[in-house]
């Protein structure tokens, strides 16, 4: 089997905060990957390859003038503020999947990452009352924990002693995997379907409040690939 | 629908994700079950990844017609045929068992051995995204991505491909095998027949797969309801 991690230039990723997208309801946490990588000009390091991973193949999304060929899921780093991501533009089979969360737990152990964060976003019919605590974390470490973030909020085991978050896919299998040894941090959002774009921005504000990069805040800038969200203009015959 | 009458309908989603999964199943590894002589050429000039149920009549009706497979992978759904000059095509037929990417890593010693690799599937005209301005939608498109010559990616966001093709064009672009041209041929849903099906013969003289006749028979729709 091919390695997983095929990295384009040498990189050192030991002491970076390592963001991971699930694949949840709205596709919020890869919208905020995109926002990230766009906005913060992240650059490709590597490209990921797992059998597991429905693969796909497109065009740059993030340059419409390019002719690189953008993949299923790969990795995005600054080495300035010490953050890198995954981008998960797919899905996984789930007859693969353990094996999934488990290479990619070893892969991480060997990176050295300072901490990893899972992005998820679940149905916000769970909600009892939709006005405040829209955000839930589960941190293994509990330092720095982000319950001191206004609207957010622990998630907390149900009778079984499971946490159950509707819509929020593989995030809880990935987490317990990972949280074995490893800092680990799952951040989502209670959302509804729809334009998710403000979701992802709101995500976006909480993830950077989460690294203690408020300070590098700036502007927001969407991807090239965003101007399809809601597909392409009609054709002029029918007028 | 009448079963769900007065029952809660919780809402779907559009992100891939299946939450009735509590516990994912653990990993069994996997056996491929091949027929026929699967040793691998030591020449292979191009080798040719056809799937798609279209490029499939096509291939079964001007290209094969009686022609044997050299071998099959019963679990992954692919036929191998050999054609002159070292030359070999990959039927796929999407099946449950092995997934793309298990398929791959059971092929790749036939990527490894191939000078060039070219992948062809089709997709629904109506899934293509664009900005243009079309007066009228064209019956067919076809777009290509390659990771030999990236001048010819003409593939636009957001679109996107999936399938075997895709899934070695991926693994081509992971392990720097700088020899994958993908294909994508965009068309109406229309019955095949000498007409529709000529974007599919150009790209096949192209890529130089041998069309033994172009008299395709048209193939009834499945059904005669507008959707």
């Amino acid at each position: 089997m091919a390695p997983m991690f095929r990295f384009s230039k040498s990189s050192d990723l030991s002491g970076y905060a390592l963001i991971i997208p699930c694949v949840s309801v709205g596709n919020v946490p890869q919208l905020t990957v995109d926002l990230l990588v766009k906005t913060y000009n992240l650059q490709k390091i590597a490209s990921v390859w797992h059998p597991a991973i429905v693969s796909t193949v497109g065009s740059d999304p993030y340059d419409v003038n390019s002719s690189e060929i953008c993949t299923a899921c790969e990795l995005y780093a600054n080495d300035e503020l010490k953050i890198a991501c995954i981008q998960l533009r797919s899905t996984l089979d789930c007859n693969l999947a353990k094996k999934f969360f488990e290479d990619i737990y070893s892969n991480m152990k060997e990176l050295n990452v300072k901490k990893i964060i899972i992005l998820s976003s679940a149905f916000d019919y769970d909600l009892h009352n939709i006005n405040n605590e829209r955000f839930y974390f589960l941190d293994s470490t509990q330092v720095n924990s982000p319950a001191s973030i206004p609207n957010v909020k622990e998630l907390q085991m149900n009778e079984n002693g499971k946490y159950l978050i509707n819509g929020a896919g593989f995030s809880i299998n990935l987490y317990s995997v990972i949280s074995r040894s490893l800092k680990c941090l799952l951040l989502g959002k209670f959302i509804s379907e729809g334009d998710n774009r403000p979701d992802a921005e709101a995500l976006l504000e909480k993830l950077l409040r989460v690294l203690d990069l408020q300070e590098y805040s700036r502007k927001i800038v969407c991807p090239s690939s965003w101007a399809y969200v809601f597909g392409g203009p009609p054709p002029n015959g029918i007028y | 629908m009448s079963r769900l009458f007065g029952e809660i309908v919780e809402p779907s989603t559009r992100a891939l994700i299946d939450d009735d999964i509590e516990e994912y199943p653990d990993y069994l590894g996997f056996t491929p079950e091949w027929e026929g002589n699967a040793t691998v050429p030591k020449q292979i000039n191009s080798l040719i990844v056809l799937e798609s149920n279209v490029i499939k009549d096509v291939v079964n009706n001007c290209v094969l017609a009686q022609e044997k497979s050299i071998c099959k992978l019963e679990n992954g759904g692919i036929e191998i045929f050999q054609l002159p000059n070292s030359n070999y095509i990959i039927l796929y037929n999407e099946r449950k068992g092995l997934n793309p990417g298990q398929i791959v890593e059971i092929l790749e010693k036939w990527i490894v051995t191939s000078k060039t690799i070219y992948t062809v599937t089709t997709d629904s005209i109506y899934n293509y995204q664009s900005t243009n301005n079309y007066k009228e939608k064209p019956v067919s498109l076809v777009r290509v991505i390659s990771n030999v010559d990236k001048k010819r990616n003409n593939l636009e966001q957001p679109n996107l491909v999936t399938g075997l093709g895709a899934t070695i064009l991926e693994y081509c672009i992971h392990e720097s095998i700088k020899k994958c041209t993908l294909y994508i041929i965009y068309m109406d849903k229309s019955p095949l027949d000498s007409f529709s099906c000529t974007p599919i013969f150009n790209v096949f003289t192209e890529i130089g797969i041998p069309i033994n006749n172009r008299n395709i028979k048209a193939r009834e729709s499945s059904n005669n309801l507008y959707m």
